[in-house]
């Protein structure tokens, strides 16, 4: 049995919460797009999921992971699924702070372009929109969307750099 | 820090040890495990990134073997970063009870 689900998270780690509350349910995660989620009925609470920014990684990495019982399940727009049997054990991707915080670095990274990428184009088509032409009142439109693709980038900037800063605390006083 | 030879972190430290046999990554997550008793579990990713950054200072080399099935031992450098991380654990150890049995509230 299948089950699809529309669901858009902005924050990828409430989205893996949501993912993990659904296979404690017995829905297992299958395959992801963008909001688009397809799960399969099984056991309730087999797997544990995580999601992983996976912007610079290749197959090595990959076939790492599968060597230590990590599944992969799916990967969409840079970011990927996996899972782990419960009964293998916890299941974190990163276990101390100096390479959480690597992690996190390269969130921010990408969160930061897209967000400059939204600004200057926000810029462009809000130049063209107030312009002379009869056809430029969809670029005023456009332009509205790359502001607001630009300030919910700024809140998940925000909320990165937090967890950043936190981990970076207990490193001055403790080791992982 | 300025030291010469910077505090390695728990994990590396444990993954350099885990290392004087030839291991793979599986093999290295269930020996630190299974040394620490538990305490110490390696997410797969933070072996990975170590694994890399350990390759490129020539810590550790990687034996032949495909893929899935590579394996990666300490080298000579590694063993040497190893020596003096004892070093430095036995002097914190040693002053650690030094300092604690003068205080003299344990007797």
């Amino acid at each position: 049995m299948k089950k699809r689900v529309y669901r858009f998270f902005l924050d990828y780690e409430q989205e893996e919460a949501w993912v993990n509350n659904m296979a404690e349910q017995g829905w297992h995660l299958k395959r992801t797009m963008l909001g688009y989620f397809i799960f399969e009925k099984g056991e309730p609470g087999q797997y544990i999921y995580r999601n992983e920014l996976v912007k610079n990684k290749n197959q090595d990495y990959f076939e790492f992971l599968e060597t230590m019982d990590i599944e992969f399940i799916s990967k969409f727009g840079g970011w990927a699924y996996y899972r782990k049997q419960k009964s293998k054990g916890p299941f974190e991707l990163f276990s101390d702070s100096s390479s959480k915080i690597q992690y996190l670095k390269s969130i921010s990274r990408l969160f930061i372009s897209i967000t400059f990428l939204n600004l200057l184009f926000g810029f462009i088509n809000l130049n063209i929109g107030l312009g002379e032409s009869t056809e430029s009142f969809l670029n005023t439109g456009i332009s509205l969307l790359n502001f607001v693709v630009v300030m919910i980038m700024c809140i998940q900037i925000y909320k990165v750099e937090r967890r950043k800063i936190g981990l970076q605390r207990e490193l001055h006083i403790f080791e992982g | 820090m300025t030291q010469e030879h910077p505090p390695l972190t728990e994990g590396v430290y444990y993954i350099l040890l885990a290392l004087f046999d030839a291991r793979h990554g599986y093999g290295i997550m269930q020996l630190v495990e299974e040394m620490s008793n538990g305490r110490v579990r390696l997410g797969a990713g933070t072996i990975y990134g170590a694994i890399k950054t350990l390759l490129e200072r020539g810590w550790i080399e990687a034996l032949g073997g495909d893929g899935r099935k590579k394996e990666y031992i300490i080298t000579d450098s590694g063993k040497k970063v190893i020596e003096y991380e004892i070093l430095r654990l036995r002097e914190l150890f040693d002053n650690g009870i030094r300092i604690t049995k003068d205080d003299g509230t344990n007797g």
